[in-house]
This record gives C-alpha cells, structure tokens and sequence, in this order.
C-alpha cells in the first residue's frame, strides 16, 4: 500500500478530532458568549422605562447575537492537523503514531525517513481500528454554562416585570400636580420640594436653587399651599475666618517678622552668662581689698579666663592684655586697673545687651563698632542736629552720608596707615577699619604673646647664648615704642 | 532486507537476548531492558547496587549470550592506567632484534566490565574517558581505535563508600544510563535460589553477532522522532537546570547543575530502540518518560541543601518529569481553546 493511501485513514481520524476540537470550542464560545450577553441584556432591561417595549426585543436579540457570533467564529478557525493528530494520540493512546506519520509526510516522507513506509502503514492500521471510537475529547465544563441561569432569570423577570420609572419623585410630583392645580406650584418645584423633604441635607440643584427669603415671601402670599419650612443655607451660616481679617493678620505677622532684628536678645540672659561668672569672680578678688594683698597668680588666672572667654579683637579684650602685660612686668596694680576697666565695659556690654538700646542700628553695628558704634551714633546724632541735614535719616548710619556708609560695612578698609581714633598705638601696617581698635589690640596682644614665645625660646636654649640679651633688648625697644 | 524485516529482526533479537539472559537472571527486569537498550544506542552503562544481586553475573551473561570478546577489570586502589590500556613492551624476534611492541590491555575487547569501577583511583578512571567517549585510546602517542561495538558496563557499590573513589561529574556523563540494581523480591530470591543450588546450570547460547549489532545500531537511528516528542525530551533536561523559568520547585531548591545535553541524547536513542524493541517505527513522549530515570539520575548534581537533605535524584526527577507532564498538558488544552 502506497503511504499516501494508508495515511488516508489517518487524515480521516485526523479530521474527526479537529471537528471535534470545533465544535468543543464553538459551544464554549457560545456559553460564554450567552453567560455575558444575558448580562448585558440585564443592563438594558433596567433601562425600559426610557426604551419602551423594545428594550424586550433588543436584549434577546443581544443574547442571541452574543452566543452565535463568537460560536461560529470559533467553529470557523483551523485546527492545525498536528494539533488533532496529536489529540487523537494521546486519547486513543496512539503512541503519537499519527502525529509522527503526518510529520514525516510533511517533511519529505520515504525520502527523508527510511522507516516512513512502515510508519504510515502502522498508523494508518491503529486509525483504522478506531473508525467507531467515541469522541477524542472528555466532555469540558464550561464555569459561564453553570452561571448563565441567573442572568438569564433576572433578565426574565425584568422583561415581564413593569418599567421601572426613571425619576420616583418626578412621578409622584406629576400624580400630585391635578391636586394641587391653582395653588401657585407647577410640577417641578413641587419635585423640589419633595427632594428636599427626603435629604435635607443636601443642596438644592443648580438649575432651582431658591433663596429662603423667596420661599418665605411665597409661602406667605400662597394661602393655603404646603406649608414651606424656613430653610437655612448652611453654606452661608457657617463661620469661616473672612479673608480681609486673614490677610490682616498676615501683614502684622509679617511685620513682626521684620522687626526680629531690632527686638532685644531674649535668648542670652544676663543671669546665665557667661561673663556673670566674671564679674562675681573680680568682685571676690577686689571687694574691699588692697590690690597689694592680691597675687599675682590670680590676677594672671582671672586675665587668662577673660582672654579666653572674649572674642579676638572685642571690646574688652585690649584692657586684658595691658593686664596681662603689666603682670608680666610686675605691676599689679596696674594690671588690676586694667581688669577693672574691662570689667566696666564688660557691664556696659551686657546692659546694652539686656536693654536694647544697642539694636537700633541691628547686630551689625555690634559687630562692626563696638565701642566705636556709640561714637558714631553720637556723631550722626549731631550731624543731623546741625542745621542743613535736612531731610537725611537721623540714625547712626543714614543714607547719604559715604563716610558712615564706610564705616557700617565690616569689609571697608581705612587707608593704609591711618591711625584709630581712640588710642595711639603702633602702625602695623595692616589694612583694617578705620576707627576701631581691634588691629592695635591685635599687635599689643601679639606682641606679649611673641615676647613670651621669646622667653620660652631662650629658656630651651633655641637662641644662641651670645644673642640672648640682643634679641630681649630688641622686644623691650618694641614695648617702649 | 525491507525496512518492516529488520525491524522484525529487531525484536526477534532483542526477545532472543532477554529470553537467554533471562535463563540466569532472576527478575531485573528493567535493568535487562536498560543494558540492552544502552547496548543498540551504542553507550554504555552504570550498574550500581549493593554486593550480591548479579551485577556481575548479568553482564557476564550478556557476553556470553552474545558472539563478541569480553574483558573483565576488577578495579582496585593500585591498578594503573596501562593495566587497562596495555604497554609498549620489547620483543625479540627469530632473528634476536629487539623492538617495541603494543601489547593491548583488557579495554581492546567488544564488551568490557569495570567491576567495582570507583575503587580505582581518578587517574586510572580516566584512562576509561577517552575509551568510553572516542571508543579509542591513545598509547605513547599512537591512537588506538577499540574494536567495535564497543561496550562499556561498570559496577558501583553505593554503600560501602571506604577506600573508594566517588567518580567525576565528567566521567558519570559519559555513561548513557545508571541503572539501579534493586533487591530481588520473594518469588525472585526462591527462583534464584532454586537456580544456583540445584544440579543444573543453565547453559546460555550466542544469539547475536557482532554484525548484527551493527546494524541493530544504524536502525535505531533511522527511527523517526515527531518534534513534539523530540521537544518534550529537551524540555525535561531543561526542566533539571534550576535557573530555567520552567523549572519545578524541587530543582529550584536542590539543583545545583542540571543534566547535560547528553542526557537529551541518551533519552532520545533510549526512546528509538525502546519504541523499534515494541515493535513500533516511531519514538514516543512514553518512550521519553519511561528512560528518564537512566537517563538523568546521574547527571543531576545536588547542592547543599539536596545533599544535606538527603533528596533522591529519582524523587527530584519524578517531579521534573510530572512538571513537565502538566505543563505539556495545559499547553494542548489552551491551544485547543
């Protein structure tokens, strides 16, 4: 028997299983098709009342369509024939006899397989057995079969059941119109009404908002109408802060805010300074004793603290080193005139501090001034006194005026050797703002602080015994000058 | 010889071979079938099992059943390579000139059993690589063909671990299947003891030639194979790689490397000469299914966790092989829709 010939049998199973496959998958479609378009018909049932009648027609129409249209859809897509001979294998255990014989045929047959022959005569020979088998595929449940009874029974007793009306209050109201015809209320406020009776919670629509002061006025010029109840509007009643007090408070918020930089330092408090512990330590040193009974250990103790405690280039800070100067030459008493005069200025500092007279000009002129600021506030003060500043700001900085302008800003420079105002004192040199003394308190500092480093240099015998009294001698032409 | 003939040969041959191994083997069933199939693919094979069960005996039968040369090596801690491969040894001739001569060791026979295969050392081990995988040897730098069919049967014992020499991944691989040697049931062990003390010894006759194994092994070759046969077979080897998306959770866990493409080989030969043995001209997913066990069991390497747990390949490999079943199974049902 030629191949081609045996396997005749062969397609003949082949072509049984894929019918089998279509319609399997025809009535899968088709149950589910059903299942969702009774949904669907459910949905359209409930809008009877606007379609009428029809709705009926249309949802078993729409049944119908869902169930047939993917059913013969899948009825008509191909079952590839390996697909099918592979199904017929392994349900009428073949031994995949069939899809192997199909397989060779497809790829060349006796040409490309020696065993062809035999294959396709065994194949066919194992189908033709089966001519009268039951179907190659166990019946499949399908979940939307098992479910469609529900949809379809509601769709059911929708289609019989009356329409449901669209709008219940709209209804009643017509129903109430013939009995209450001539007393001033047409159907849709009389609606209206009625919603407002069932929520009165919620908001009149749009379209008929009433005022209650209209609804009064009509129900007194209505004799004998339903009595209208007097409505309040929630919206209006309630009590929201309004936005011109809001912004109000806003601009004094933002003024205050503007003011921080002139408000007293509330956080440094003259009971917890630091410098409290300095005034109590000079008072214990000083209150009612002869400077000769104080020694020169304490002095130098309480100076060291005080030059530790001061920021390099402050106010007090040159009184400290002519103290510690004068200590080191042996001059107590004028060591402890030094500490009392930084003591005083340090007592100004901090009532300046606590009463706030120092902020008028900010924390700037702290910072730049120091003592010099007072000065210049007095200086402006009388500048603005003399007559022809009119018109320029009576502060200790005003506007108009370069010099003090110089002055305010910390990153102004005097000209190159120009002298403080207060004090002579060395020429450094250096660049540094005119009117302050921080760079002649810098080179006295310095100058007792190299001396020491001197000292301490001879001492460890870095210098040269033949030098030792040139170079002393060289440090006191410095301290005389 | 029509194509229907030799496959008739076939079968007569193969009911042949088993009826007379059967004349001394007591049972085994599966294993007999697993040596005669690893016989016509042409590999060769792994017997493991404790002492006593006829390891031994069944491959001895096998020789004698068939018309072929059979070497036996009983392998121990000091045996050495060129006791298997053989040596250049000097010879003199009539004449008294000495000269070097290959003197061939017990490899260069058609059917050779390496008992007790793991209590040699690696280095002789491996002097079997070369012979089991190129079916020749290389002897002072002269390649040596071996004579074909050339069949390899060695035997393990799984427990008596002491003194021995556990083999290589790569030397496992080489062995088409391992086939697991079980304890005889009852009825079996009163036929074997029936069979070994009664006064008769069963007598076992040459059926098959070397020839006819020849062309045993072109046949099972021309089988036919359907893709999706052939695709299962690849999609079971894949399914032992634990980093494969379609691996089972078992080998997730306790694979550290899947099984080779060698495996895939051995199962798709393996199919072919158990479909041609049935009488059938096609392979089958059965034909698949039934070697996997042989096929695989060797060629999966446990990590930690597997070996600490104690996981046995077979287990692991039921659960790759009813992964993939299912798989297989729900990928016909969606595309029958």
């Amino acid at each position: 028997m030629e191949p081609d010939s045996a396997l005749v049998a062969c397609e003949e199973l082949v072509r049984r299983v894929a019918r089998a496959v279509r319609l399997r998958r025809a009535a899968r479609a088709a149950w589910r098709g059903a299942f969702w378009g009774a949904l669907a018909a459910v949905g359209l049932l409930l809008l009877k009342s606007w379609l009428g009648e029809q709705a009926v027609l249309w949802s078993a129409a729409l049944i119908a369509a869902a169930a047939l249209f993917p059913a013969a859809f899948a009825a008509l897509r191909p079952v590839p024939p390996l697909l099918a001979a592979r199904l017929a294998d392994r349900a009428y255990g073949l031994e995949d006899r069939l899809a192997t014989a199909l397989e060779c045929r497809a790829a060349g047959g006796a040409r490309s397989f020696a065993l062809f022959e035999a294959l396709a005569a065994d194949a066919a020979a194992s189908a033709a057995r089966l001519r009268s088998a039951p179907s190659a595929l166990p019946p499949h449940e399908v979940r939307e079969k098992q479910l469609l009874a529900a949809p379809l029974t509601l769709a059911a007793a929708l289609a019989l059941a009356p329409a449901l009306p669209p709008d219940p209050l709209a209804a009643l109201a017509e129903r109430l119109a013939p009995a209450m015809a001539g007393r001033d209320t047409d159907a849709p406020s009389l609606r209206e009404r009625l919603a407002r009776l069932l929520h009165p919670g919620a908001a009149p629509s749009q379209g008929s908002a009433v005022r209650p002061s209209d609804e009064r006025t009509r129900a007194q010029g209505t004799e004998g109408a339903i009595e209208a109840p007097q409505y309040k509007d929630r919206a209006i009643a309630r009590t929201d802060p309004d936005f011109a007090s809001f912004v109000k408070q806003g601009d004094d918020r933002l003024r205050l805010l503007e003011r921080t930089e002139r408000l007293p330092d509330l956080e440094s408090d003259f009971a917890s300074s630091q410098y409290r512990a300095l005034l109590r330590r000079s008072r214990e040193l000083s209150a009612g004793a002869d400077p000769n009974r104080l020694s020169a250990q304490k002095l130098a103790e309480l100076l060291r603290e005080m030059q530790r405690l001061g920021r390099p280039g402050g106010e007090w800070m040159r009184e400290v080193h002519e103290g510690l100067d004068a200590l080191e030459q042996g001059d107590l008493g004028h060591a402890l005139n030094a500490i009392r005069t930084a003591l005083e200025r340090l007592r100004r500092s901090e009532e300046r501090q606590r009463s706030g007279q120092e902020l008028r000009g900010g924390r700037e002129e702290r910072r730049g001034g120091g003592a010099g600021g007072d000065e210049a506030a007095g200086e402006a003060q009388a500048e603005a006194d003399r007559p022809g500043s009119y018109g320029l700001a009576k502060g200790a900085y005003e506007k108009g005026r370069p010099t003090a302008r110089l002055r305010s800003t910390p990153y102004d420079t005097a000209v190159q050797g120009q002298r403080g105002l207060r004090m002579p004192s060395a020429d450094t040199g250096t660049l540094a703002r005119p009117g302050s003394p921080p760079v002649q308190l810098q080179a006295g500092g310095e100058l007792g602080q190299y001396r020491r480093m001197m000292e301490d240099a001879i001492a460890r015998e870095e210098v040269p015994r033949a030098y030792h009294e040139q170079v002393r001698e060289y440090f006191r032409s410095l301290q005389e000058r | 010889m029509s194509r229907e003939a030799r496959v008739e040969a076939f079968v007569g041959a193969w009911g042949a071979l088993r009826r007379e191994m059967e004349k001394v083997i007591v049972g085994h069933g599966d294993i007999l079938s697993g040596v005669l199939t690893a016989l016509f693919c042409g590999g060769h094979v792994l017997l493991e099992g404790v002492p006593g069960l006829g390891k031994t005996l069944l491959v001895r039968t096998l020789a004698s059943s068939l018309d072929l040369s059979f070497s036996r090596i009983q392998f121990t801690p000091d045996l050495m390579p060129a006791d298997i491969l053989g040596t250049n040894v000097i010879v003199e001739d009539s004449v008294g000139r000495r000269e070097f001569q290959f003197q061939p060791g017990p490899v260069f026979a058609h059917l050779v059993l390496a008992d007790e295969v793991n209590r040699a050392t690696p280095k002789t081990q491996s002097a079997l690589l070369e012979a089991m995988q190129e079916a020749s040897v290389t002897v002072a730098g002269h390649p040596r063909p071996l004579p074909a069919p050339f069949f390899v049967l060695a035997t393990q014992n799984p427990i008596e671990m002491e003194g021995t020499y556990p083999l290589p991944e790569a030397q496992l691989d080489r062995f088409l299947f391992k086939l697991r040697v079980p304890y005889p049931e009852m009825a079996d062990l009163n036929a074997i003891l029936d069979r070994t003390t009664g006064a008769e010894v069963p007598r076992v006759e040459r059926v098959l030639d070397k020839a006819a194994v020849l062309r045993m092994r072109e046949l099972v070759r021309e089988v036919p194979i359907a893709s999706h046969v052939r695709e299962y077979a690849a999609r079971l080897v894949m399914a032992t790689h634990p980093q494969w998306e379609g691996a089972p959770e078992a080998a997730r866990r306790y694979v550290r490397y899947g099984a080779s493409p060698r495996g895939a080989q051995a199962l798709v030969l393996g199919a072919k000469v158990r479909a041609l043995a049935e009488g059938r001209y096609n392979a089958s997913v059965d034909d698949i299914r039934a070697l996997a066990l042989p096929a695989l069991r060797h060629r999966v390497v446990l990590n930690f966790a597997g070996e600490s747990e104690g996981v046995d390949p077979d287990a692991l490999i039921g659960e790759v092989l009813q992964s993939v079943e299912s798989a297989s199974r729900r990928e016909l049902e969606r595309a029958v829709g």
